[in-house]
């Protein structure tokens, strides 16, 4: 299939062109599912897709794991709970591992949501690594942020902590048939109030493994916060998106590449050994450190 | 971590669900570097085949140790070919060697029995995919 060949391609820094315009993905719902492993995010995506399949809408799903570090590999496991959805014509799963980003996302992922557009895939979701930290990928990279929470295992106080609550547009109790689950969504319901500003955070509740409970709350959430999205500046909130994607390349280029090069030929060493010395201070050597890193030239793409 | 991995999807077919051995190949795969997109079992033909498009494999990775294989290796084969997709395919668990030929003539390209040890499929694996990509650019 023509889209999973380019989307190989991306991934592999190759240059493909989109040919996407806003009016053609201007309308596409992007949705970023983020959460800590085992709160449930596949499990949602999977009753998710159903959901939309059933408002007979074409959906794409890209679900991102970690790549090991240390050997390069993954295991990508997050469709083995979307397994009813492999026949489907209507439904494009893609698996991709984080490939070095620290964010949450791989490294094809915006491009790939518009090849996706393109291809006539309405909604778009984007199932996050999922490691508990602020992910900001998904936030600025995705339309509607969506985060899943279970009862237990101090998630509230981890995402309260981070900051995400404020950062995300829904927040989804799964989970909810376990103790502490309407504890839980009492907290973040007045937490929620607490931060009163403009877009409401929406809380819903959900047991995403038990068929449709819940589900149509988390979708009217979702509808809730696009609808606000499109009516008040989706371009704003894209052109967000691709800053952050730019910044994102240069900086990991300029590591990369300028940056490690000084590194390997010992610059970097002896500016640390003055530092640690007490012969310059941090900020000179870090300043010395940037002018020889321009010095060495191109970006590594 | 230059090279692109090798994508490898993986699965098992038919009502066999002891996938402890398809467990520890997927870890040894990442371990080799490719990324392993784990299906799990209950997978059918069309299933496995839906997931190597949407991935675009470059290997599919058929397990299972209840015999079943022999129905659902030939249509899987036969439906990659269908969608003009071209994975490397390879199969593993309990086949016995009598079996082993049998599936090569259908199209299959490795068979790893009772004893393979991960080595020899990864080791397989990065030839079979060298070999693939020399003779496409050809």
């Amino acid at each position: 299939m023509q889209i999973a060949r380019l989307i190989s391609a991306l991934e592999r820094g190759e240059r493909v062109a989109t040919h996407s315009t806003p009016a053609v993905h201007g309308q596409t719902r992007v949705i970023g599912i983020t959460g800590v492993p085992g709160a449930g995010k596949s499990t949602l995506v999977d009753a998710l897709v159903a959901a939309y399949r059933q408002t007979s809408e074409r959906v794409a799903v890209i679900a991102v794991d970690p790549t090991s570090p240390l050997t390069g590999g993954a295991v990508l496991g997050d469709r083995i709970r979307m397994n009813r959805h492999s026949t489907d014509e209507g439904v494009f799963i893609r698996s991709m591992g984080s490939r070095g980003r620290k964010d949450g996302l791989g490294p094809a992922v915006q491009d790939s949501c518009r090849l996706l557009a393109r291809a006539g895939y309405d909604p778009i979701l984007i199932e996050t690594v999922g490691v508990g930290q602020v992910e900001l990928g998904v936030v600025e990279c995705c339309d509607i942020r969506v985060l899943v929470l279970a009862p237990a295992w101090g998630d509230y106080v981890q995402a309260v902590k981070a900051g995400l609550i404020e950062m995300v547009d829904v927040v989804v109790v799964n989970k909810s048939d376990l103790p502490g689950a309407t504890a839980l969504l009492q907290e973040l319901k007045g937490a929620v109030r607490k931060g009163g500003d403009t877009m409401a955070v929406r809380v819903v509740s959900a047991i995403a493994s038990h068929g449709e409970n819940g589900i149509q709350d988390v979708r009217l959430a979702i509808d809730d916060a696009w609808n606000l999205l499109a009516r008040d500046g989706i371009r704003q909130r894209r052109l967000e998106a691709v800053v952050y994607e730019l910044v994102s390349r240069v900086t990991s280029g300029f590591a990369g590449g300028p940056l490690k090069s000084v590194g390997d030929d010992g610059t970097t060493v002896r500016l640390a050994e003055s530092v640690y010395e007490g012969q310059t201070s941090i900020q000179d050597a870090a300043r010395a450190l940037f002018v020889a890193a321009l010095d060495r030239g191109r970006l590594r793409e | 971590m230059n090279t692109t991995p090798i994508r490898v999807v993986l699965g098992k077919v038919g009502l066999d669900m002891h996938d402890i051995g398809s467990k520890v190949v997927a870890r040894g795969l990442r371990e080799a570097g490719m990324e392993v997109i784990y299906l799990g079992p209950f997978q059918t033909a069309d299933s496995v085949v839906g997931a190597a498009t949407t991935e675009d494999a470059d290997v599919v990775a058929v397990s299972n140790i209840s015999g079943e294989y022999a129905t659902y290796v030939p249509e899987i084969v036969s439906k990659l070919r269908d969608r003009d997709l071209h994975p490397i395919v390879i199969v593993g668990g309990l086949v016995p060697d009598k079996d082993r030929q049998g599936l090569i003539d259908l199209g299959v390209d490795g068979v790893f029995g009772q004893g393979s040890t991960i080595d020899s499929i990864v080791e397989f694996i990065r030839g079979a995919v060298a070999k693939r990509s020399a003779a496409r650019k050809a």
